[in-house]
């Protein structure tokens, strides 16, 4: 995964040795470092995490965390501060069913609402960029944001369209689903895929695609 | 008739010749069945006895003569004949031989023998294992369960599944997973050896691995690894890198300077990469090694209490064999080891 080291800089406090330095140190102590390049005022650290620290280092916080601990710096984790809405219920307007929980031991969701789709500011498009992803709108580059700054995949829905509820559950065989990329063709699903779904139909593949 | 002019015209004649298909030309000249010789035989038949006697006698004094004109000319012709083979044709049994073309090992060939010498003489024996494997051997033994990512670290070439039932039976092993693959590495052979033998041990295990991924300089779809694994009561990852080391300073004839670096293999806990110091300064990665996971001596059906001093424990290696040969050649392209290009081979 490509990591941006401006970006693991602000989660850690202290200051931090420089780029091809920090290369050096992931490499002796946690990962293979397959390349450290300079990309504009930026360093792009080409990191190869393994499956054994895929939970907690496929993300930025993570490698803070991890640097933190090799060099006897303190992580600067980010707090969310959502701005609750005291009148609204939640299951006023969202719910989730999860069918297994062999297969998804816990899927969390939030509602916002007064959202504009809109183009995302330069600074996120910068760090969406800087990890090769392409940017797209706020809300789908907000969303990947999340992704690579926690590990955690999520997707946002657009809650006027599914309705009020999400399912968690396996396809059915000859079930479908149509991507948000340009690809024409639907992807063929069957029992073996994990999809989120509303009421009708899949509206996601789980932690893969949307 | 002339007798004697006829005498000096043969011998003259006889002695101008120089070769053999010739004098057989002038022997029938003379004495052929329609030879001079034989005309003056036939002219007897109109003389007188007295002449007939006198003439007869002559004729054959003649006649044996030319005869050993003919034979002594042969004799000269075939020496001479010889004499000049033996100048021009002469063997000089001082001059030296070509040289017959002879064969010789391949670069891994050399690599391989001269690793496998060097556990050997650090008391590891050399064990095997088929290249086809099953999914078990491959990887569940492994402890590489089947929706681990961890699988996705080793693309697999998969067979179809329609192989003869006597082979399948010879490779597989009860309920356990026979799906087939060409084996991702040579793993497998530690837990088939482990069922078959009781620790301590040590084994080294050469052999063709196979990977379903895009050739470059560094990659190969096909390599050969060496594995080694050693097993015992007290076995710790110091053994391991003096044993590497010691390997290391033997192939290169040299001290090497190796790092070990932190990596993942399911098969081991914790796990390590091993990366050499190449001549230029940079590192370069040669082996991947670890502490046996005790899932591994469990897939073998060995006894791993936790205590220490009661169960077993080990450590087990796998050397990229081609990237020995890469840094002991200094071959900067790995493709080059299967092109069997002979201006390659020939330079070992």
């Amino acid at each position: 995964m490509k990591f941006s080291y401006n970006w693991i800089k602000e989660y850690i406090n202290g200051k931090l040795i420089d780029a091809k330095k920090l290369g050096d140190v992931l490499m002796l102590h946690s990962f293979e470092v397959e390349a450290v390049e300079k990309q504009n005022k930026d360093w792009i650290l080409d990191i190869d995490v393994l499956p054994n620290r895929a939970h907690d280092c496929l993300s930025h916080i993570g490698i803070a965390r991890e640097v933190c601990a090799i060099e006897g710096l303190k992580l600067k984790a980010p707090l969310a501060s959502p701005k609750e809405d005291k009148n609204l219920q939640i299951k006023d307007v969202l719910r989730v069913e999860v069918d297994q929980t062999d297969d998804c031991l816990r899927y969390g969701a939030i509602y916002l609402k007064d959202v504009q789709v809109k183009e995302s500011p330069l600074w996120l498009k910068e760090k969406i960029k800087a990890c090769g992803l392409q940017p797209i709108n706020n809300i789908v580059d907000a969303t990947n944001f999340v992704m690579l700054e926690t590990g955690q995949p999520l997707h946002a829905f657009d809650a006027e369209k599914i309705g009020k509820q999400i399912f968690v559950r396996r396809a059915g065989k000859g079930e479908d689903i149509k991507t948000l990329d340009k690809e024409k063709k639907p992807y063929l699903l069957d029992e073996s895929i994990l999809v989120i779904a509303d009421l009708r139909k899949p509206v996601a593949i789980a932690g893969i695609k949307g | 008739m002339d007798l004697q002019e006829l005498k000096n015209r043969a011998k003259q004649e006889i002695d101008k010749v120089v070769d053999l298909d010739e004098i057989e030309k002038t022997f029938k000249k003379y004495l052929g069945k329609k030879g001079e010789v034989a005309l003056i035989f036939d002219s007897l038949k109109d003389l007188a006895i007295e002449e007939k006697k006198a003439l007869g006698q002559e004729a054959n004094v003649l006649k044996q003569e030319i005869e050993e004109f003919f034979e002594q000319r042969k004799k000269e012709i075939k020496n001479t004949a010889s004499e000049i083979k033996q100048t021009t044709e002469r063997i000089d049994i001082t001059r030296p031989g070509t040289k017959m073309a002879r064969g010789h090992l391949h670069p891994l060939t050399l690599v391989l023998k001269d690793a496998l010498k060097i556990f050997q003489t650090m008391g590891f024996e050399i064990a095997q294992g088929p290249e086809l494997e099953t999914e078990w051997y491959n990887f569940d033994a492994l402890n590489v369960p089947k929706d681990h990512p961890a699988r996705d670290m080793q693309d697999t070439f998969w067979l179809r599944q329609n192989m003869s039932t006597n082979y399948k039976k010879q490779i597989t092993n009860n309920n356990k997973s026979n799906k087939l693959l060409m084996r991702t590495h040579t793993s497998p052979v530690q837990v088939r050896y482990m069922e078959t033998h009781q620790p301590p041990l040590r084994i080294i295990v050469p052999g063709r691995v196979f990977r379903n991924e895009a050739t470059d300089a560094k990659h190969e779809a096909q390599f050969y690894q060496l594995e080694g694994l050693m097993v015992d009561k007290e076995v710790s990852a110091c053994n391991f890198k003096a044993i590497i080391e010691e390997f290391l300073k033997r192939f290169f004839k040299a001290n090497v300077e190796i790092r070990l670096r932190p990596g993942f293999f399911p098969f081991t806990e914790p796990s390590f990469e091993i990366d050499a110091k190449r001549a230029d300064g940079k590192w370069m990665e040669i082996m991947g090694a670890g502490m046996t996971h005790p899932n591994v001596f469990k897939a073998a059906g060995l006894n791993v209490s936790v205590s220490a001093g009661h169960g077993w424990c080990g450590f087990a290696f796998g050397v990229g064999v081609d990237r020995l040969a890469l840094l002991k050649y200094k071959i900067n392209d790995i493709r080059l080891l299967y092109q069997n290009d002979m201006r390659f081979l020939e330079q070992f």
